[in-house]
C-alpha cells in the first residue's frame, strides 16, 4: 500500500483526496502506514474473537460491506490509525508541512504528579507537543472526503459517525509529559508537552466502545440515526454505532465473509469467548502437542555477544474442530 | 425422568398461594411415591412448611446465583419447575437438590419453634451442659426434627440404584449437614437493669443467607465423580468415585456431580438453559457477572433509568422527618 499505489487508482479518488494525492504525496504514505497500524491493532484486539480481523483475503471487503459493529470498529481504528501515524510523523519531523505544536499562550494544566509539590511550582510549556489537531484534519480530509454531510444515506451516515468516534479516542485523551529542570535536577523548574496516548490505549478504548456499540436505524427524514430499542441511551460523539445484526461468524460462510473458527486456536480453561466452549462453537476441540526450538539459556559475553543455547519447548495448544 | 422432583412445583405457581388458608390435599400434589403420600397424611399438619421450606431454597438459589450465566430462574407452567436443567448430573443441580434439601428442614424447624403445628415444638433435650454465667431457656429450635422431615419426605424416591440417586442422596445430606453445622447460642441477658448477671440461651438457626452463602462455597468447591458399577446382592449398583486422585476426596458436606455443565450462554431448550440476553450485567466488574463474561462477547445495550428517591431529609423539632424528592439518572447495562 504505498502512495503511488494509492494514488494510481486515483480514478477511484474523487475530490479532496485526489487533490492530496498530487499535492501531497508524503502525507499520503503516512496514511497508508496509520491504515496499517489500525489494521494491525484491530487484529490484536480480536485475536480471541470469533472474527478475528484477518484482512488478507477476499472475504474482508465481504465483512466491510455489511454494517455490523465489527465494520464500525475497523472504521474507527483505522481513522484512529491515520491520525496517530500523521501526527507522529509531524513530531519526528518527516513532514514538512507540519511540526510541533505551537505553544499558544494557555495556562498550564496541573501536572500529572502534582500531588504534594504544591503551587510554588514554575510551569511552562515547552519540548515538541503532538500536534494532534493536524493529523485529526488530515484524517478527516482524507477519509471522509467522498461523503458529504446533508446529502448521503443512512450507511454513509454511520460511516462517518464511527470514523468521528476513532478520531476522538486519539484527539480526547492526550497526556501531559514533564520534565523536571530546576536546581539539580529537582522539581521547582518543570517544562511540560502533551503527547499521544499509545495506540494500544486506544485500541482498548475502541474495543469497550464496541462492546457497548448502539444499533440505530434511519429517522423519518432520512438524515438522522435514532437508537434501536425502548429506552436505549443515545449514543454520543465518541460511541460507535451499527445498523445490522452480526452474521454467524462460528461456520464459514462466503457470502457473509465469515471464516468460520475451524482449526482456531482456543484456551480450554477460559470462560469468556476466547474459551474452547465458546470460540468452538460447541463443535468441541482437539489437542496437540507442538514441540519447536527456541532460544533459551541466553548469556552476554565481553564485548558485545549474545549467545544462546536451543531448547527443545513442548507446548500443548488446543485446536477447534 | 423418574427422579425429578416434581412435587417441588407446589413452592411455586398459584397452588402456593392458596396454602396456609386452607389444609393441604395430600392426594393433590403431583408425583409423590406412596411413601411420600403416607408421610403427608400422617404429619399434615407441617406440609404447608415444606412447600415454604422448598420456596425459600429457590430464592436462596435466586440470589447466590444472581450475577452468573445460569441464575436459578424456574419456569412456572411446567411441573419440572426448573426445565431440563436439573435432569444432567451437574454442579448445577447438585446445589439446587441441597438448598432445597435445607430449605425445607430449615421451614420446618421453624414452623415447629414458632408453635404453628401440634406434633413438633422446642427442643427440650438440652445439648450439651450450660456453661458459666448462663442457663437454658428460651426456645431452642429442634432442627433434628427438621432435619427428619427433610430426610423422610424429599429423599424418599432415592431410593433406587443408580448414580443419580447415589448423588441426590449425598447432596441432599450436605444441606441438611450445613444447616446442623451452622446452629449458634443465642443467648439474653436479664439481669439488674439489664445486665448480663443472668443469662438464658437457647441453640437457634441462623438467616438463611448464611446457609446460602455456606452451600455456594460448597458448589465453588464440588468435586468431580465418574460413575461405577458393582455387581451387589440385590442386582446392579452404581457408586460415585473421585475422578482426580491428587485431590482431597469429598466429605459428607461437599457437593459431588458427574457430569459437565452445558454451555449457559446461548438458549437452547434441550439442555434448558434460557441464555444471557437482557440480563442485567454490572459494566466495571471483571468477574462472572461483568459486561464482557455474561454477555459471552456478544456486546452490551446501555439505557438510563430516573429513579425519584427521597433526599436532603431534615428532622423537624417534634417529631417528623421531611424529605425532598431528588431524581437519580442512572445507566443500565442488559446483555444483548
Amino acid at each position: 500500500m504505498d502512495p503511488n499505489s494509492i494514488c494510481r487508482k486515483a480514478k477511484r479518488l474523487a475530490g479532496k483526496q485526489a487533490e492530496l494525492c498530487q499535492t501531497q504525496p508524503e502525507i499520503v504514505s503516512e496514511v497508508a502506514k496509520g491504515a496499517r497500524l489500525g489494521v494491525r491493532e484491530c487484529q490484536y484486539q480480536f485475536r480471541y474473537r470469533r472474527w478475528n480481523c484477518t484482512s488478507h483475503n477476499k472475504y474482508f471487503g465481504k465483512i466491510l460491506q455489511q454494517d455490523i459493529r465489527e465494520t464500525a470498529f475497523v472504521y474507527a481504528i483505522t481513522a484512529a490509525g491515520v491520525t496517530h501515524a500523521v501526527t507522529q510523523a509531524c513530531s519526528m519531523g518527516d513532514l514538512l508541512q507540519c511540526g510541533c505544536e505551537a505553544t499558544r499562550n494557555r495556562a498550564p494544566p496541573r501536572p500529572p504528579s502534582s500531588s504534594s509539590s504544591g503551587d510554588g511550582v514554575k510551569w511552562e510549556w515547552g519540548g515538541c507537543g503532538d500536534d494532534v489537531e493536524f493529523g485529526y484534519e488530515k484524517s478527516k480530509q482524507f477519509m471522509d472526503a467522498k461523503r458529504r454531510r446533508g446529502k448521503s444515506d443512512i450507511r454513509t451516515l454511520i460511516d462517518l459517525h464511527n470514523n468521528e468516534a476513532g478520531r476522538l479516542a486519539v484527539k480526547l485523551y492526550m497526556r501531559t509529559e514533564c520534565k523536571c529542570h530546576g536546581l539539580s535536577g529537582s522539581c521547582t523548574l518543570r517544562t511540560c508537552w502533551k503527547k499521544m496516548p499509545h495506540f494500544r490505549e486506544v485500541g482498548d478504548r475502541l474495543l469497550e466502545r464496541f462492546n457497548g456499540a448502539s444499533k440505530v436505524m434511519g429517522g423519518n427524514d432520512g438524515k438522522t440515526l435514532i437508537p434501536v430499542g425502548q429506552n436505549i441511551k443515545p449514543p454520543d460523539k465518541q460511541d460507535l454505532i451499527y445498523s445490522d445484526e452480526s452474521p454467524d461468524f462460528c461456520l464459514a460462510n462466503r457470502k457473509t465473509g465469515s471464516l468460520g473458527t475451524r482449526g482456531r486456536m482456543c484456551n480450554s480453561t477460559a470462560m469468556d469467548i476466547s474459551g474452547c466452549d465458546l470460540l468452538c462453537c460447541e463443535r468441541g476441540y482437539r489437542e496437540e502437542t507442538v514441540v519447536f526450538e527456541e532460544n533459551c539459556l541466553c548469556r552476554f559475553h565481553w564485548c558485545c555477544v549474545v549467545q544462546c543455547k536451543k531448547c527443545l519447548v513442548r507446548k500443548e495448544l488446543s485446536l477447534c474442530h | 425422568m423418574a427422579s425429578y422432583p416434581i412435587w417441588w412445583s407446589l413452592a411455586v405457581g398459584h397452588q402456593y398461594s392458596s396454602l396456609g388458608t386452607q389444609p393441604i390435599l395430600c392426594g393433590s400434589i403431583p408425583g409423590l411415591v406412596p411413601k411420600q403420600l403416607r408421610f403427608c397424611r400422617n404429619y399434615v399438619e407441617i406440609m404447608p412448611s415444606v412447600a415454604e421450606g422448598v420456596k425459600i431454597g429457590i430464592q436462596e438459589c435466586q440470589h447466590q446465583f444472581r450475577g452468573r450465566r445460569w441464575n436459578c430462574t424456574t419456569v412456572n407452567d411446567n411441573l419440572a419447575i426448573f426445565g431440563p436443567v436439573l435432569d444432567k448430573a451437574t454442579r448445577e443441580s447438585a446445589f439446587v437438590h441441597a438448598i432445597a434439601s435445607a430449605g425445607v428442614a430449615f421451614a420446618v424447624t421453624r414452623a415447629c419453634a414458632e408453635g404453628s403445628a401440634t406434633i413438633c415444638g422446642c427442643d427440650t433435650r438440652h445439648k450439651g451442659p450450660p456453661g458459666e454465667g448462663w442457663k437454658w431457656g428460651g426456645c431452642s429450635e429442634d432442627v433434628e426434627f427438621g432435619s427428619m422431615v427433610s430426610r423422610e419426605f424429599a429423599d424418599a424416591r432415592e431410593n433406587r440404584p443408580d448414580a443419580r440417586s447415589a448423588m441426590n442422596r449425598h447432596n441432599n445430606e450436605a444441606g441438611r449437614m450445613s444447616l446442623n453445622d451452622n446452629m449458634f447460642l443465642k443467648c439474653k441477658c436479664h439481669g439488674l437493669s439489664g445486665s448480663c448477671e443472668v443469662k438464658t440461651c437457647w441453640w437457634s438457626q441462623p438467616d438463611f443467607r448464611v446457609i446460602g452463602d455456606y452451600m455456594k462455597d460448597k458448589y465453588d468447591s464440588a468435586s468431580e465423580m465418574v460413575v461405577e458399577k458393582h455387581k451387589e446382592s440385590r442386582g446392579w449398583v452404581e457408586t460415585l468415585r473421585p475422578k482426580y486422585n491428587y485431590f482431597k476426596p469429598p466429605t459428607e458436606r461437599d457437593l459431588v456431580y458427574y457430569e459437565s455443565s452445558p454451555n449457559f450462554c446461548d438458549p437452547n431448550p434441550e439442555t434448558g438453559s434460557f441464555g444471557t440476553r437482557d440480563r442485567i450485567c454490572n459494566l466495571t466488574s471483571h468477574g462472572i457477572d461483568g459486561c464482557d463474561l455474561l454477555c459471552c462477547g456478544r456486546g452490551h445495550n446501555t439505557r438510563t433509568e430516573k429513579r425519584k428517591e427521597k433526599c436532603h431529609c431534615i428532622f423537624h423539632w417534634c417529631c417528623y422527618v421531611s424529605c425532598q424528592e431528588c431524581v437519580r439518572v442512572y445507566d443500565v447495562h442488559t446483555c444483548k
